[in-house]
């Protein structure tokens, strides 16, 4: 275990403030990908607070060569790869899901136009489990493109070069587009 | 015609990431999971200060009963052995560090391994430890008890096999419990494994 030591109260206070800070800017990403990694809401509540503490405990380390966001989501995909060794084989989400199976509680409801707030309800849920289907290789492109990141932040992020990206990208938007097609006709 | 399928497919993506970004959005959620980092941060601190207060409360009373025992041979063994584990038990809790989870992913992955190496080896010390305990004193104990029968048998007889029974049940459970720690960690080394080669695949 990592000590969770700071230096002097005014250090902590300063770590406090920019931990409710990066938090407050980029939990609702961090919820997101912690949904692609997990099936169930308890498993999903336990890889947050362990990605919380571990961006608690490394923000001290932050020297600004990326985006909060980048370092942010970087831990988030470090933690899930340990949390999925952890939790062992059984059950795991290296194993392909069925794209049906997608109750999920991330899904937002809130809008003004009911009827449109549970379609876009529906096509995010829809998207979430055919990211959950996807091999891990993919599926960590694919939810990093969604944030927003590009080629070279999300090399930056999962410690390889542009062009592996590049590849896997092409192949995990295939392999996206192929699951969600298969879906909408088995509707 | 490339640039059609660019344009189709940067919309195609452009439709997803709405999507994608309508999913999440708990309330409160940034604010509830700072309190639990921080609680997280307080328990581990709990752990540590409960760790060094037992360590030094054990050592005192084993240094104690060696004065008391005016230097005995077993209980200058026992406060020795003492010592000795508790020394172990501190330098393992206060160098041990996990990785810290904001490196590059190829450096998180080595000291994870690394980690669980530590964690293995550690096990394994334990386990000898016990079968030292289980080999050593078990016996000791049965010995020591025959022994001075005639000074047991005028005791409560629960008290004698209930010390007996406390004991071995210890140091079974002790053994159960590392032995099922030990498979744990060697299945997150498989999995950690195979995760990296599956991530690594294009």
């Amino acid at each position: 275990m990592k000590l969770i030591f700071r230096s002097s109260p005014r250090a902590m206070s300063d770590t406090r403030d920019r931990f409710a800070h990066v938090l407050a800017d980029h939990s609702r990403a961090l919820e997101r990908v912690a949904a692609s990694y997990t099936r169930t809401a308890s498993e999903r509540e336990d890889l947050l607070q362990d990605i919380a503490l571990s961006l608690w405990t490394a923000l001290p380390t932050f020297r600004g060569e990326c985006s909060e966001k980048t370092f942010a989501l970087r831990i988030a995909h470090n933690r899930a790869l340990a949390y999925l060794a952890k939790r062992g084989a059984p059950g795991s989400l290296r194993a392909p899901v069925d794209v049906d199976d997608h109750e999920d509680a991330v899904v937002a409801t809130t809008g003004k136009n009911p009827a449109l707030a549970y379609e876009r309800a529906e096509r995010g849920s829809r998207l979430l489990a055919a990211t959950r289907a996807l091999p891990l290789a993919h599926r960590q492109v694919i939810t990093l493109l969604l944030e927003g990141l590009g080629h070279r932040e999300i090399a930056d992020v999962l410690g390889t070069t542009e062009g592996n990206i590049a590849v896997r990208a092409t192949r995990a938007r295939a392999a996206l587009r192929a699951l969600l097609e298969e879906d909408g006709e088995a509707r | 015609m490339n640039t059609e399928m660019d344009r189709a497919e940067e919309i195609e993506l452009a439709a997803w990431r709405a999507s994608w970004m309508q999913l999440g959005g708990k309330d409160g959620l940034a604010l509830e999971l700072a309190q639990r980092a921080r609680k997280a941060g307080y328990r581990h601190r709990a752990y540590l200060v409960a760790n060094v207060v037992t360590a030094v409360a054990v050592t005192l009373v084993m240094g104690w009963l060696v004065v008391y025992m005016r230097g005995a041979i077993l209980a200058v063994f026992f406060c020795a052995a003492t010592c000795l584990y508790n020394g172990v038990i501190l330098t393992r809790l206060f160098s041990d560090r996990i990785a810290p989870a904001g490196s590059t992913l190829e450096s998180f992955v080595t000291m994870t391994r690394e980690r669980i190496d530590r964690d293995l080896r550690w096990n394994r010390f334990a386990r000898r430890v016990l079968y030292i305990v289980a080999g050593v004193f078990v016996p000791w104990f049965v010995i020591v008890t025959m022994s001075r029968w005639a000074i047991f048998h005028d005791s409560p007889m629960w008290l004698v096999y209930g010390c007996i029974a406390t004991f071995l049940l210890a140091v079974l459970g002790s053994l159960a419990h590392s032995a099922r720690k030990q498979r744990k960690l060697l299945a997150e080394r498989d999995e950690l494994d195979a995760l990296v080669a599956e991530r690594t695949l294009l």
